[in-house]
């Protein structure tokens, strides 16, 4: 992996936050800036990064026919599955995985087997190898990208602690509310906790706060609590809340694909505080 | 990992992993491979002997194996979680109430369809 290709994972123990929209804006935000980027999804479940990027009808209908996928890179056999595609079709084993989308960012999509993975990583690997098979690939593999970012599931299992692990850098995208605001602070603590029992360094890189109505008291005390409680963390924008965001999404684009002329003004701010926090995130990990 | 020379094919049949869960939702095709399954372990064609991989589960066993108190205290946890009486407290026996009461607890339900196809299997005779 060259020294300055960032990884960042978005992960809080909690669905409906906003985590692979933030990873989608964040990752075309990047590539609008000149960067190399790689998504990956790991919510098998939702495999909402492919919807978002309208590359869902481009992947086989039957996910047998989708192999080698994300799920393979974690298993034993991927070593010998990349040399035999090499060897075969002369072909790099991760472009058999990537997709390309309309927004100068390639996606690793979410695949079926993610869902069992958690088991059998628990049963295919002792200690702290369950965790570890992720950064494997990455590291072997994945080396002509600026930037990796990868959505993870909303709970913690052995999939999403392969994520953290290999990116080191957590983004947590939050929801005004009082549930939320404890969620981050329960985070913080999951990955002391990680960090203190496997001795691999993962910090919590940027706390992101979306769907924010400014105009809400319940999102200015939100706010309020999150600069104080996390100073070095907070995002310089929180992402204010816009009915373009999701109009964007359903159409299989980001906020970056849209026409600017075609932005309301919300979903122009949108687009710029995800803009100025992806490459704020970017440059702190990169310094 | 040493390359044993498979075929992408059979390095294919090995990892797949897509299908499994799409088989476990459809209930109905679950509960006739359990039943195909009890035939087979019934006509000898399907060993009765199961093994497992694992360092950390190698261990534990060993250590349970030595320690005569401790296994019987967890084979007697084990068989009042099924509602059972706790009998020898072999650890095979330990290991395999072990298993039901994981997935009793959180086995998507496959529990009670073996429940069910084990009920079924007994009103046919």
């Amino acid at each position: 992996m060259p020294p300055d290709t960032v990884r960042l994972a978005a992960y809080l123990d909690k669905g409906g936050t906003g985590k692979s929209t933030s990873v989608a804006h964040f990752a075309a935000a990047l590539a609008e800036a000149g960067h190399d980027v790689l998504a990956i999804d790991l919510a098998a479940k939702q495999g909402d990064l492919a919807k978002i990027f309208g590359v869902s009808d481009d992947l086989a209908d039957d996910p047998d026919d989708r192999w080698p996928n994300i799920a393979t890179t974690f298993q034993p056999e991927w070593d010998q599955v990349a040399t035999r595609i090499a060897d075969q079709f002369g072909s790099d084993p991760v472009d058999e995985l990537t997709v390309e989308t309309g927004e100068g960012v390639d996606l690793v999509p979410a695949h079926p087997g993610l869902d069992s993975l958690d088991v059998e990583l628990e049963t295919k690997y002792d200690g702290a190898e369950k965790y570890q098979q992720l950064d494997g690939f990455l590291t072997e593999y994945v080396s002509d990208y600026d930037a990796i970012l990868i959505d993870l599931p909303g709970a913690p299992n052995n999939v999403t602690f392969n994520g953290v692990w290999a990116a080191q850098h957590v983004v947590a995208p939050v929801r005004a509310g009082l549930l939320e605001a404890e969620q981050a602070e329960v985070l913080r603590r999951d990955l002391d906790d990680f960090e203190a029992d496997l001795g691999r360094t993962i910090e919590l890189s940027m706390v992101l706060p979306t769907m924010i109505d400014s105009r809400t008291n319940l999102s200015e005390e939100f706010l309020a609590h999150y600069e104080e409680h996390f100073p070095d963390a907070i995002a310089p924008e929180p992402i204010p809340d816009s009915q373009g965001i999701p109009n964007a999404t359903a159409e299989g684009r980001t906020l970056f694909a849209v026409e600017e002329d075609d932005l309301l003004t919300t979903a122009q701010r949108a687009k710029d505080a995800y803009r100025e926090d992806a490459l704020a995130v970017y440059n702190w990990i990169n310094d | 990992m040493t390359d044993d020379g498979k075929s992408l094919d059979e390095l294919k049949e090995e990892t797949q992993m897509g299908t499994r869960q799409t088989d476990a939702d459809v209930t109905p095709e679950f509960e006739d491979r359990l039943h195909d399954a009890f035939d087979a372990v019934e006509d000898g064609e399907v060993s009765k002997t199961i093994s497992t991989y694992g360092s950390d589960v190698a261990a534990l066993v060993a250590a349970l194996e030595a320690d005569d108190d401790r296994r019987e205290t967890v084979n007697t946890a084990l068989a009042e979680e099924l509602g059972e009486e706790p009998g020898d407290g072999t650890t095979t026996e330990l290991l395999r109430r072990a298993i039901r009461v994981g997935l009793r607890e959180a086995g998507d339900g496959v529990a009670d369809e073996v429940a069910e196809v084990k009920r079924e299997r007994a009103d046919s005779f």
